[in-house]
């Protein structure tokens, strides 16, 4: 099943688009939303247009007009900055520390949920109520206790190290992914049972597909996570070859502090990495679900 | 589902190459290696580990740093000394100093040989109950950045001596068209009050914030009257409350754009501004009272301790390392790599030019004031982050300076 | 029409209507048994890989940090650390800034849970219809929550900077309106904080919507149609009822990340001017942890977390009295 058909079986909108033409008022009404929604969307990304637009310019360029476009375009800050940082090993660790841990956070929050779901009882909402505790657990008061641990472990300074620390946003996505999970029907998971199949395979087969949109905002959103964090890297990691981008980025703000441009061409390239991945991810995101199970 | 099945074999490989990224990594080599932990860049420390590297090939410095300002990395030193990890060398900030004594981390640095090069200042503030734990080789103060163009316009060409005439100067510019004669950053208000009180305390057996945090003064019997004078910029209308929302950096890049005419400021950011192509300098901080001697925050900087676990091998190579430091190259390295001020008794730095004033009026009589050295050592940072909150509120006019001070003996109480 | 909260508990009612002999009820009242242990096990199977990750990475660090809470440990060697009771306890409640605190968190949590919630909502509806760019629009909201709170802060800082020569002064300026001391006044600043925040995780919290929007089946929309319901109608009799566990999720999410921020704050505006910014995570760094104090420090953390269990609890019942009426 393609992505469009999809969309067009769920969509609210789709009952009109069926419809034998669209009417006249329908199209109005798009072609209203289309100007207003992306005007609105342009001007929240002002601040992002700001960003990458002065990455293109000179200091004294900037300083006298921090939105126009650049009088003289330059590309000397990105060679600059490609020159003067060592981002190839830093972006390897950095994909290595995210693809790892959030597929494991996303595997172990998803395997939770589904277990969840398949039986109300008492432990069940016991262990629930339980999970909740750690949103309202302030990290600050973890930082040396999780330090001692990992250095007991002898993980400190590992990406290993990193990704375990990672593991605990599993809770997150447990607690998106059960949600999501409550409000499906749940004769789908009963009927594959009575088909004889076992948890596992309906959970691979059956539930995953499923609940397609709302892990890929899951995953989405842990990878912006894990690839921006900064604290743990800055605190865990002490050998070079182990830095991630987002600390070298800062490490370059450090030297860069005055100039702004270079700042903000730092941070565009850090930025890259995690754009690519949305991009691709785009295509999932607005897929949703599939349809013809929920019909089911 | 096949992008799936492809999601997982992605992740799966990947965790591979992470394991056997993890077993390739130790290293075979017979030279010792020696564990450096530090405040600053890995660019600016490695002409300087370069250097030492060459002289001793058989030690390989495996150096390592953390982001952010100092807090940062008193914070991230901390978490690695709690969990055993701490370098074989490290920088130890003064303010965290007795901490590291009392665990037993920094070595009794009192009788190695290089120690007979530091000043008497320096060692002084590494001092406690009479052992020196680290080796300070450098020392800062501010000094009052100008731009010559700027104070041109309204006919000076220096920072004048006393307070009330460099208001008068900023009246002056403000008139000539500056628009912008002086700014603080908002987490360096009331730099130049440490100066004053520096001053005044140099004329008593004790210092006044010794006394404040020993419990013989208060802050509002002994800050006051500073704080009212500083908040005369307010009522002259020559510095307004936007300070109060600038950073360092922000108040920084107005001078290098060349609309700003004076901000404190040190050596550190000589570079910076050289590189802006301004025509400046360094003065003075003016102070009080004409005659009075001139006094500037400042202090020795954090030194370099040697972990107190390590033996043997390592240690005699982190003892050359320290050796190395306070060598006349190591101290030309760290001057030129680092923009540190060497204060030792075995070189004499070349200072630049622009900052010859300051380096004469304030570093080479050792007439320089911090006043968190004198309060209780836990409660230092919180402290003065609470100077900076409450000055912000002075700025804003919420509050007067009596008040100000008044706060501060209540927040001095619940950190003791 | 399938409702959305069907109990799994649905597919075995038949089964028991069939059960005539009583023999054969007791069988399956046995079967039944067996069955409800053997599905405990099973789902508990499904949750010991993330109770596992719970307990080792979260829950024992936490008990930790309660036993720090009742010493004097300076956050070096515990081996140093004296049990002190609840002096650190004491300790916190004399903090005049933690009160400062205390007033803009919550502020800020109430403030950005309610303002995000009314802007998302609506705005995943819209993204939800078709329209010409639609796809590009969703792009762009879901963008802005992508740079890190910690660079997003120190680029803001540059836009809202109090100077004639910030972004948006500069552009002011040109319409010939006078600096605005956006970072430098206090009520200006904790819009600004608030502003950027809501700014942030619009898009975020829109998307996580759309995910809930794309799981109503079409064919409720089909019939409400047929009815001859009217757009708005639909949105309040199908829509609304259909996210109230969306709604739940994302204004969870929201006050319990409310109540623990501390990357924008903090590299905004370092809490200033004056306190007008300072949160609760910010005091437990700074004249905790920051200072040498970890027991300190632990002990505000503590008691904070005893607050926000008691305030998202509350949430929770809210929720959950508001979803039972209206199923």
């Amino acid at each position: 099943m393609t992505a469009q058909q999809t969309m067009q079986q769920t969509s609210p909108a789709a009952p009109a688009a069926r419809g034998l033409s669209m009417s006249q008022r329908e199209r109005i009404r798009s072609a209203i939303r289309s100007v207003v929604v992306i005007a609105i969307a342009l001007i929240c990304a002002v601040p992002l247009y700001v960003v990458v637009v002065n990455t293109f310019k000179n200091s004294g360029d900037m300083a006298a007009d921090p939105f126009g476009l650049p009088t003289h375009f330059t590309l000397e800050n990105y060679a600059y900055a490609l020159e003067n940082l060592p981002v190839v090993q830093a972006t390897i660790n950095t994909l290595i520390v995210t693809v790892v841990g959030v597929f494991f956070m996303v595997i172990i929050g998803a395997l939770a949920a589904y277990g969840m779901v398949q039986k109300r009882s008492k432990l069940t909402a016991g262990i629930g109520a339980f999970l909740m505790l750690s949103f309202v657990i302030p990290g600050q008061t973890l930082l040396i206790p999780q330090y001692k641990m990992e250095a007991q472990f002898g993980l400190v300074d590992t990406l290993l190290g990193l990704i375990v620390l990672y593991l605990a946003g599993a809770t997150f996505c447990y607690f998106l992914i059960v949600q999501y999970m409550r409000g499906l029907p749940q004769e789908l998971f009963e009927a594959a049972r009575l088909d004889g199949a076992g948890p596992f395979r309906i959970f691979w087969q059956i539930v995953l597909p499923l609940i397609r949109p709302i892990l890929v905002t899951v995953v989405v959103f842990e990878t912006m996570w894990t690839w921006n964090d900064f604290m743990t890297p800055n605190i865990y990691i002490s050998s070079t070859e182990k830095q991630t981008l987002v600390l070298q980025v800062f490490n370059a703000m450090g030297q860069f502090s005055t100039n702004w441009p270079l700042f903000m061409t730092i941070t565009t390239i850090a930025l890259i990495p995690v754009f690519l991945f949305f991009i691709f991810c785009q295509k999932w995101i607005v897929a949703g679900l599939v349809a013809g199970s929920v019909k089911g | 589902m096949k992008s799936l099945k492809s999601l997982i074999g992605a992740g799966v490989a990947v965790a591979m190459i992470a394991s056997l990224a993890a077993c390739g990594s130790s290293s075979a080599s017979g030279k010792t290696e020696l564990s450096f932990f530090a405040n600053n860049t890995q660019d600016l420390y490695q002409p300087i580990i370069d250097a030492f590297e060459k002289k001793n090939p058989d030690i390989k410095i495996k150096f390592s740093t953390t982001n952010g300002a100092q807090a940062g990395y008193q914070q991230t030193l901390q978490t690695r000394i709690s969990g055993g990890q701490l370098a074989d060398v490290y920088v130890a900030p003064p303010e965290q100093l007795n901490d590291l004594v009392k665990n037993g981390v920094a070595k009794d640095l009192t009788d190695e040989s290089f120690m007979d090069r530091i000043g008497d200042t320096n060692k002084a503030q590494s001092t406690i109950d009479g052992k020196v734990y680290s080796m300070s080789v450098t020392a800062w103060t501010n000094a009052y950045a100008y731009n010559k163009d700027l104070l041109a316009k309204a006919g000076y060409d220096t920072i004048p001596e006393t307070w009330d005439e460099f208001i008068d100067m900023l009246k002056a510019l403000k008139d000539a068209g500056v628009d912008k004669p002086y700014l603080e950053p908002k987490a360096g208000l009331g730099a130049l009050v440490e100066g004053w009180i520096g001053y005044d305390s140099s004329k008593q057996s004790k210092s006044i914030d010794q006394q404040i945090g020993d419990g013989d003064s208060t802050f509002a019997k002994s800050y006051t009257k500073y704080y009212k004078e500083w908040a005369k910029l307010f009522s002259a209308g020559v510095m307004g409350s936007e300070v109060t929302g600038l950073a360092d950096d922000q108040v920084r890049s107005e001078f290098a754009a060349g609309r700003l005419a004076v901000m404190p400021s040190g050596y550190w950011d000589v570079k910076t501004f050289k590189d802006a192509g301004l025509n400046f300098a360094f003065g003075r901080m003016p102070m009080l009272h004409k005659g009075d001697t001139p006094f500037a925050p400042g202090s020795a900087d954090s030194g370099y301790a040697i972990n107190a676990k390590i033996s043997g091998k390592k240690l005699e190579a982190a003892e050359s390392f320290l050796d190395f430091l306070s060598s006349e190259e190591g101290l030309k390295l760290i001057q030129d790599n680092l923009g540190l001020i060497p204060a030792t008794k075995n070189y004499t730095p070349d200072i630049d030019k622009t900052f010859t004033e300051p380096y004469d009026l304030y570093l080479k009589t050792g007439n320089v004031y911090l006043n968190t050295l004198g309060w209780p050592t836990s409660g230092r940072s919180a402290l003065r982050a609470e100077t900076f909150a409450q000055l912000q509120q002075v700025a804003l006019g919420s509050i007067t300076p009596a008040q100000a001070t008044a706060n501060l003996d209540t927040k001095l109480k619940t950190l003791s | 029409m399938i409702s959305a909260s069907v109990s799994p508990k649905a597919g075995a009612a038949p089964a028991r209507a069939i059960g005539l002999d009583r023999n054969l009820e007791a069988i399956h009242a046995k079967d039944r048994k067996r069955r409800n242990l053997m599905e405990n096990l099973t789902s508990v199977r499904f949750l010991l890989p993330l109770l596992a990750v719970y307990i080792v990475i979260v829950l024992i660090p936490f008990l930790q940090s309660i036993v720090f809470s009742l010493t004097d440990y300076d956050g070096y060697d515990f081996a140093n650390a004296k049990f002190v009771g609840i002096a650190n306890y004491q300790a916190i409640f004399q903090d005049q800034t933690l009160l400062a605190g205390l007033g803009f968190t919550l502020l800020y949590t109430i403030a950005t849970t309610v303002l995000i919630t009314a802007i998302a909502l609506p705005l995943a509806v819209t993204l939800n219809r078709k329209f010409f760019g639609r796809n590009f629009a969703r792009s762009l909201f879901f963008f802005f929550s992508v740079p890190s709170m910690a660079v997003l802060g120190l680029v803001w800082q540059y836009i809202f900077s109090p100077l004639g020569t910030g972004a948006v002064n500069t552009v002011l300026g040109k319409l010939g309106i006078s600096p605005v001391p956006w970072l430098s006044d206090p009520t200006l600043a904790k819009f600004c904080v608030i502003f950027i925040a809501v700014w942030a995780q619009v898009g975020w919290h829109a998307t996580l919507y759309l995910a809930y929007l794309q799981a109503i089946p079409a064919d409720l929309y089909e019939q409400a149609s047929v009815d001859g319901a009217t757009r708005g109608q639909q949105f309040v009799h199908i829509t609304l009822p259909q996210m109230v566990p969306a709604m739940g999720v994302s204004i969870f999410m929201l006050l319990t990340g409310g109540l623990k921020v501390y990357d924008l704050p903090f590299t905004l505006t370092t809490g200033g001017p004056g306190n007008a910014t300072y949160t609760v995570t910010q005091s437990i760094i700074v004249t905790g942890i920051g200072s040498g104090r970890y027991g300190v420090g632990s002990a505000l953390g503590v008691m904070f977390f005893l607050c926000c269990v008691i305030l998202v609890a509350l949430q929770q019942i809210v929720t959950s009295l508001i979803e039972k009426r209206l199923s």
